[in-house]
């Protein structure tokens, strides 16, 4: 495989999948939960936020932004990301807002929005599927995982993507 | 006055999991030392929590240095999650909310993040519920049934909901999804700070609309539904963010933030800045970045000591120089409200 451009190839494969494993899995993980106890806006509001996690993994390969941490307000999830790419995305997050009365319908929805998930995961290219952070031995493969990219990161002299209260 | 955690929602939770509160402590390891308060905080004693939720338990001991790195363990597939504070740190950072907030000028990213971390720690532990604690420390934690923590929190998210609010405005032209979404952000965290002074203290967003329906907040829930509908074409983003603003200051209404605030704009961190022929160059790990052909006013801006000033500063209502679009653009900068005098 043929890369133009190292440096965003390791950012997608890392900082990508660092925000699948921390945030967007966790966020499906609530949503669906949410969802099964009938708290229909928690479940609209978590999958909102797996969705945008996703769309800014997917603008990771097209020049999107390291940086999106909660304080960073300008951070961008659309990013050279096309527009129907976006249409879409955004559809998905208007499908559940429409449905958050309608259960029979949510239930439809939230498998969409599942395999939306899954496919962003296919795009990052790993051969095995990553680590979950909520099972019994997510938080230490995650972390093995993490600890190989350290050091690939810092010698491309790329942000850290392991959240910094876990450091500080 | 703040609500308050139930034992009996985390006791429920605990039946329907089977587990004793027993297992629960078996959870607490001494190895930082003797726990000198345990106490269960997140969605459990909440009543919130769902099949999908873990139990939190937050421990303060005496040593010091402790990583933030949450400790897992897994009881009848139920996931409980062990968080150990230093005592010295617990005391510093709640201590320090008596500071005031809003933040007069220039205190930027670093005295945002500061109170962040004071603000992150109070939500665990005042929407938490005591399980075992020494003397000492069971009279330290009474503090947090007092009407304060509700001021706090308020005036936190209040002024979170400004800083939306301008990202909000400035990307309205040249990206108006992201500016819907900010708008409809700025909105939610208004509603948190609304909802904290109504007594809510377990604020993360998502659980936001269950929080107002428990409330009974007819009004809040309207405005959360509003919210997030966001349209997605230009013309539209525009009518959305000037009914986000009305529902802003709707919901900010009897928090008692100061008027006139400042909008500030610092670089992000990482950010570069090198003067060439005819502008500046600004990157950010030199992988994206822009070329900003700049006034002479812009380039002096562009090129002071980020450490000593932002590079912008001016009223919320301001027109700002394009050369602060650009960046906030680029997503190169940082954005902060502060009020009252600079230093």
């Amino acid at each position: 495989m043929k890369l133009v451009d190292v440096r965003r190839w390791a950012a997608l494969r890392t900082i990508g999948a660092s925000r699948l494993i921390l945030k967007a899995r966790g966020a499906i993980n609530g949503a669906q939960g949410a969802l099964e106890a009938r708290q229909n806006y928690a479940a609209v509001m978590e999958a909102r936020s797996a969705i945008l996690t996703c769309l800014s993994i997917r603008s990771l390969a097209v020049g999107g932004s390291f940086d999106d941490s909660k304080d960073q307000l300008t951070f961008d999830p659309f990013y050279g990301l096309s527009e129907a790419e976006v249409q879409y995305a955004l559809s998905l997050v208007g499908s559940g807002i429409a449905s958050v009365d309608d259960s029979d319908h949510a239930s439809t929805w939230m498998e969409t929005v599942v395999q939306y998930v899954d496919d962003t995961e296919q795009l990052l290219g790993f051969e095995d599927p990553l680590p979950v952070i909520r099972s019994p031995n997510g938080m230490f493969a995650s972390l093995r995982l993490a600890r190989e990219w350290m050091a690939i990161l810092d010698e491309l002299n790329l942000p850290n993507p392991i959240p910094a209260e876990w450091i500080n | 006055m703040p609500r308050k955690a139930k034992l009996s929602d985390l006791l429920l939770l605990l039946k329907k999991r089977g587990l004793s509160i027993e297992q629960l402590y078996g959870q607490v390891e001494d190895v930082f030392g003797t726990p000198l308060l345990i106490l269960a905080s997140g969605s459990a004693p909440q009543g919130l929590a769902n099949a999908n939720s873990d139990i939190d338990l937050d421990v303060v001991v005496e040593t010091g240095g402790l990583t933030q790195l949450p400790l897992l363990s897994f009881e009848n597939g139920c996931r409980i999650e062990v968080q150990y504070h230093s005592s010295a740190t617990v005391s510093d950072r709640i201590a320090g909310l008596m500071d005031p907030w809003p933040p007069n000028l220039r205190s930027g990213r670093v005295g945002w993040l500061q109170r962040a971390k004071g603000i992150h720690l109070l939500v665990r532990l005042a929407s938490a519920v005591k399980l075992r604690g020494v003397p000492e420390w069971e009279g330290w934690y009474e503090q947090f049934d007092q009407p304060w923590v509700q001021s706090v929190l308020a005036k936190w998210w209040g002024v979170e909901s400004l800083r939306y609010l301008a990202v909000a405005r400035w990307l309205n032209h040249q990206k108006p999804i992201l500016s819907g979404f900010r708008y409809s952000d700025a909105v939610l965290q208004a509603l948190r700070a609304r909802a904290a002074m109504m007594g809510e203290t377990y604020l993360p967003v998502k659980w936001l609309v269950e929080q107002l329906q428990r409330l009974g907040d007819a009004e809040g829930i309207e405005m959360a539904r509003h919210a997030l509908r966001i349209p997605t074409d230009r013309d539209s983003v525009a009518l959305f963010g000037d009914q986000c603003e009305g529902m802003v200051n709707q919901a900010l209404a009897d928090v008692g933030l100061p008027a006139s605030p400042k909008i500030e704009v610092w670089y992000a961190p990482d950010v570069r800045i090198r003067a060439v022929a005819g502008g500046i160059l600004a990157s950010r790990w030199d992988i994206s970045g822009v070329f900003i052909k700049s006034t002479a006013e812009g380039r002096a801006a562009m090129l002071s000591d980020p450490a000593l000033a932002p590079i912008y500063e001016g009223d919320c209502h301001d027109d700002v120089p394009s050369f602060i679009c650009e960046l906030v653009e680029q997503d190169l900068v940082w954005i902060g409200v502060a009020f009252g005098s600079g230093n």
